[in-house]
């Protein structure tokens, strides 16, 4: 057996996340971007890790930032659905980090995190370790491929891709719908709820029947979904459905995928096996793998229990959890919820730094989903700390009210407004 | 908005650390600074209000009581929005008044890359904007006078939502600005909205 040098790394990793329990941190490791300041960590760029390193540098220059993430570069998944009806390129999604420094003077890794160490306060990234005072983790979701049987983590997603992480795996998507047979039938699987982005896969269902609609008329899209019911703006979504894409769509609560196999094109439900021509599964969701390795997973095993004041971990001091990793109900998993949470936690953290009290955050929500090319339905929600201590909406929850076709194609070019400003945020 | 916790042990409890082993130190919190409080505006208005567009006005450097207003009629309902009215309803009269004066005070960016502006109907607008607007429209919409918010330099596609809003009556107006919008045509908008666009800060 040979050990490359990505291998030993997280062979040192593992040695690493002991260190929670007593065990020594490896003395040897090297000391990347040794520690001479005040500093914060940011481990993960996309929503919520480049607007924490960016607000954390604004509300206080003299700590030092250090963001790493595995990537260069990042794709934004709101908007990727309409990739796959050709209104928008999913290239136009994608953002860098260059201004992150030029900028705000923030220090970027691009390196794979193996491990975290919240009792020595050490990421182990490829080169070592780097060291902080406090650490922001945003690291979006992984998948519990685990839980549907004959999913290969690697082989599936090629063949039944998910795209619920955008970039190729959007693509792909649309190169198998472009490919498909007219009269053929997509299926799409939807996991139970918290996953990332609630009305996501019902906004993806109306661009998929929008485009069978016009190029694939005699096709259609069984959609199986592992809820209940339509799991956000339930009652716009069932109205869209109805007066766009009828006779096209046909929905199926309470129907979850248990098994796929891509050999025969199926997936089943425990119930029975349905064939599809092109198959969109979106598996069941946690936070992304290396919460794991930092130890501030709950008791769910899924996602990570926060301080809704501080994001700071309950389970490991020192690590605050932003984004779709975060337990922090009833805020969904959003990239504008990221965006806000970020902020919030950004100026929290530097005034914990400086000895100061934390600040009572307001954070605020608004998802855009697209039910034709250009009409659009939102939700919105402004959340605050009650008088309980907990996260609350104080019922300012509230969607579109119907259907209205002057409103929605007015949300339509507001949404385009939203993604604008909210990747330029992200790249300015 | 005050959040005080008296005790050690009741702000434990109200955060449901009391269980937990690793116990991170218990805070006192205080209210919201006016700072923090502008930030969630930034994801669609821009950092520090700078709007990147194109729909979107920037609101920072604006005019605090024309903001305290603005954002008021759209908690009442009286300026019609899509989600702008949902979200001022989470707010409280004092955190609007903080957010107005906060955001006044960083200076107002225009929207200079702005490649749709026709210089043609640009000067015909501010033929239009010299005739019936510069009374309380400074400084070719620049500046701000008492009550009216910054229109040059602001995005060319939130100027025309504004006169659509403005034309179809859909949204109130002071009794001077009725009587001329009255008076031009939905070209003469449009050429306005060029002029304002076309201003640079």
């Amino acid at each position: 057996m040979t050990v490359n040098r990505r291998d030993f790394i997280r062979i040192l990793g593992a040695g690493a996340a002991l260190g929670l329990t007593g065990f020594p941190m490896i003395a040897s490791a090297n000391e990347v971007l040794p520690k001479r300041n005040r500093r914060i960590v940011v481990v993960g760029g996309g929503f919520g890790g480049t607007i924490a390193a960016k607000y954390a540098r604004m509300a206080d220059p003299s700590i030092e930032v250090v963001l790493i993430d595995r990537e260069r570069s990042h794709y934004a998944c709101p908007f990727s659905n309409l990739h796959l009806i050709g209104k928008r390129d999913i290239g136009e999604n994608e953002f860098g980090y260059s201004k992150m420094a030029s900028t705000w003077g923030v220090q970027t890794v691009f390196s794979e995190v193996s491990a975290i160490d919240g009792a020595a306060k050490r990421v182990m990234v490829e080169d070592g370790y780097i060291a902080y005072d406090r650490l922001i983790l945003s690291p979006g979701i992984d998948f519990r491929f685990d839980e549907i049987e004959g999913y290969d983590a690697k082989a599936t997603p090629l063949l039944m891709p998910h795209a619920w992480k955008a970039g190729e795996q959007t693509r792909l998507l649309k190169k198998q719908l472009d490919a498909m047979e007219n009269g053929g039938t997509v299926v799409m699987a939807i996991p139970s709820a918290p996953y990332r982005c609630p009305p996501g896969p019902y906004e993806r269902a109306c661009m998929i029947a929008h485009y069978l609609k016009t190029a694939k008329p005699r096709s259609k899209l069984l959609i199986l979904d592992g809820n209940d019911q339509i799991a956000s703006k339930g009652k716009l979504f069932s109205a869209a459905w109805e007066q766009f894409y009828k006779g096209i769509i046909d929905y199926r609560p309470a129907h979850k995928v248990v098994k796929v196999d891509t050999k025969n094109m199926s997936v089943d439900t425990g119930v029975e096996e349905i064939k599809g021509n092109v198959i969109n599964v979106i598996p069941p969701q946690k936070a992304g793998l290396i919460s794991a390795a930092a130890g501030v997973v709950g008791e769910d095993k899924k996602w990570c229990p926060v301080n809704p004041i501080t994001y700071e971990s309950t389970k490991v001091p020192g690590i605050h959890v932003i984004g779709d990793a975060a337990a922090i109900a009833p805020m969904p998993k959003s990239g504008n919820a990221a965006n806000s949470q970020a902020k919030m936690c950004a100026y929290n953290v530097v005034q914990l730094m400086n000895g100061k009290e934390p600040m009572s955050p307001t954070t605020v929500n608004v998802c855009y989903s697209y039910i034709a090319p250009d009409q659009a339905i939102t939700i919105s929600s402004v959340y605050k700390i009650g008088e309980d201590g907990k996260l609350t909406d104080n019922k300012t929850t509230k969607t579109t009210a119907n259907l209205d076709p002057y409103i929605t194609s007015l949300e339509a070019k507001y949404g385009v407004g939203w993604m604008t400003a909210i990747l330029d945020e992200m790249s300015t | 908005m005050k959040l005080r916790f008296k005790s050690l042990k009741g702000w434990l409890a109200l955060s449901g650390l009391l269980s937990c082993v690793a116990m991170p130190s218990a805070y006192a919190v205080q209210p919201a600074s006016p700072e923090m409080l502008t930030l969630t505006c930034y994801a669609c208005h821009g950092t520090r209000g700078a709007s990147a567009g194109p729909l979107q006005p920037s609101i920072g450097g604006q005019n605090p009581k024309y903001m305290f207003d603005t954002l008021k009629r759209y908690q009442s309902g009286e300026r019609p929005s899509t989600v702008m009215g949902r979200i001022m309803s989470g707010y409280s009269d004092a955190e609007i008044k903080a957010i107005a004066e906060q955001l006044s005070k960083y200076p107002f960016v225009a929207a200079t890359h702005q490649r749709d502006v026709n210089p043609t109907k640009a000067e015909k607008g501010r033929v239009l904007h010299d005739q019936h607007c510069k009374k309380c429209h400074q400084d070719n919409g620049r500046d701000y006078a008492e009550g009216a918010g910054i229109l040059g330099g602001q995005w060319m596609g939130f100027l025309k939502l504004v006169f659509d809003e403005y034309k179809a009556g859909k949204r109130p107006m002071p009794k001077e600005m009725q009587e001329r919008i009255g008076k031009v045509t939905d070209e003469d908008c449009d050429n306005l909205a060029h002029f304002y666009a076309s201003q640079k800060h």
